[in-house]
């Protein structure tokens, strides 16, 4: 029943043959796989530190911790999640390392606004005389084109940087880059109700601000 | 005899559940209100298609290239390991 | 055993997209089954007559399922199931005609509930309209003493209208509840259930 569109990403199989090459030395399997993943890596590693410089240089770290660490992958979660978790410990130690930290290791749900999802003013009161909590107007349906532009894909970009971090890393994870919500938890630490309530913020946000960039409204600051 | 009015569920709700309806994660009882509120409701499907998209807008924000110099970096990294030149700094 | 799917255009499910293989040359589509070992709550869900109306969408199909069938409250579960044939009849008329007898099944009822609360002008006003337009009119024009009834008449009835059969059978099985109690409600699903087995030919 999951409907969420896992973003490009090649086949599990194909990757692991790609490590078994690289344990071969294969410096082309390398290269695939950096073109794969590494780009991910940079941007996953820019969500946790808010950095882009650092999230560079953790990146590039995670590639050699994985390197050294590659003959202990036995494959039991995909490639791109082992990357992830490695790429997780090069980040907590970069970000001690320059006396910063990364704030997902003791995220605490709730902590954060617990704004119902949907404005409250877009459903009929609870005093309402028959449809007390239905819609006062029903939702409008997006144009497709509309959707596809840049300046769309910009809106949410910015919306996804404006989250409290631990909703910004969930869904960068999951909807961005295509996790599942097991590896996502493996990944951030986080129990599945946790990671299912930052998903579920997260994208209500990101949605409220599409809306809003659709109907070409400001911003919310 | 079953209740002839299942258990109400209102929009408000529903957008609640969304994301546990998506995962899997509701009990047989909510996922049973919850889809026949569907049925009956255009704006929560309204709602439900918003999400859909918005999700899929979200997943076409990884762009897959690396930087030339970032390969570079990369590369040279590799084969020092290749070497035995690599290890912990 | 035989029992019903409704699906989203295309033969989808309506909450999966899953795409249903269809039925060709008269002859049953062919088998959809659940993996081993898939809890029931993973299975193949569809209809018994009686659930018919809480389900409506826009195609419906006679299905037949396979293996052990476990029954719940709203819908019955397969591990197994495939689709036998279109139900042809299900189509936009049938829709429309379904949510007027919803529509007037709540005007019945809540002119009723008027008489019984003493509103005989408004009683009068609903039992004094024909036709759906007529009906949605005279229900919106009623005053605060006729109310929740008046808005639920006028509610089954603008949807109704619209085709949103769905909406219209839940107006109306609502109101039942509101105003003679949740044994009202099951009498008006039954109505449905039955109106559409006799409409469909199930």
């Amino acid at each position: 029943m999951t409907e969420a569109a896992a973003g490009p990403s090649p086949l599990p199989g194909a990757d692991l043959e790609l490590v078994a090459a690289l344990r071969r030395g294969d410096e082309a399997a390398f290269l695939t796989l950096v073109e794969r993943h590494h780009a991910s890596m940079v941007r996953v590693a820019r969500s946790w530190l808010g950095n882009q410089a650092l999230a560079e240089e953790s990146a590039q770290e995670a590639w050699l911790a994985a390197l050294q660490g590659m003959a202990r992958f036995e494959g039991r979660s995909s490639v791109k999640s082992w990357l992830f978790a490695i790429l997780a410990n090069c980040a907590r130690r970069r970000a001690a390392r320059e006396g910063r930290s990364v704030p997902f290791s003791s995220l605490v749900p709730g902590g954060e606004g617990d704004d119902p999802a949907v404005e409250p003013s877009r459903f009929l009161a609870d005093d309402h005389p028959r449809w007390p909590g239905h819609w006062a107007r029903a939702p409008e349906p997006w144009a497709e084109e509309r959707l596809l532009t840049r300046e769309t894909a910009e809106a949410a970009r910015r919306a996804i940087g404006a989250l409290p971090p631990s909703q910004r890393q969930v869904i960068t994870l999951r909807d961005v880059e295509g996790l599942g919500a097991e590896e996502t938890c493996g990944v951030l630490g986080l129990s599945e109700g946790n990671q299912r309530v930052l998903l579920h913020r997260a994208r209500a946000r990101v949605r409220a601000a599409l809306e809003r960039h659709l109907r070409g409204e400001e911003e919310e600051a | 005899m079953r209740p002839p009015v299942p258990t109400e569920m209102s929009c408000r709700e529903l957008v609640e559940l969304v994301t546990a309806w998506h995962e899997g994660a509701l009990s047989m009882a909510d996922r049973t209100r919850f889809e026949m509120h569907l049925c009956l409701c255009t704006g929560c499907r309204g709602h439900l298609e918003q999400m859909r998209r918005t999700i899929e807008v979200t997943g076409r924000l990884a762009e897959a290239d690396v930087s030339p110099a970032a390969r570079e970096d990369l590369l040279r990294a590799f084969r020092d390991f290749v070497r035995g030149k690599g290890g912990p700094r | 055993m035989i029992a019903w799917k409704f699906l989203a255009p295309d033969a989808r499910g309506p909450f999966t997209g899953f795409r249903w293989p269809r039925p060709e040359g008269g002859r049953p589509g062919p088998w959809v089954s659940a993996p081993e070992g898939t809890p029931w709550e993973k299975w193949i869900f569809a209809c018994r007559r009686g659930d018919l109306p809480f389900w409506l969408d826009e195609e419906l199909w006679r299905a037949e399922l396979s293996g052990a069938v476990r029954e719940s409250e709203y819908q019955v579960a397969a591990a197994r199931a495939r689709l036998v044939e279109r139900v042809a009849a299900w189509d936009a008329a049938a829709r429309l005609a379904f949510g007027e007898s919803c529509a007037l099944a709540a005007r019945d009822a809540a002119a009723a509930a008027l008489e019984a609360a003493g509103e005989r002008a408004a009683a009068a006003s609903l039992r004094g309209a024909s036709g759906l337009a007529q009906i949605q009119a005279a229900a919106e024009g009623l005053q605060a003493g006729a109310q929740p009834a008046g808005g639920y008449v006028a509610d089954a009835a603008r949807t109704a209208r619209a085709g949103r059969a769905a909406t219209a059978g839940y107006a109306a099985a609502v109101l039942a509840a509101a105003v003679a109690g949740p044994p009202a409600a099951e009498r008006e699903r039954a109505r449905q259930s039955e109106w559409l087995a006799l409409r469909l030919g199930l």
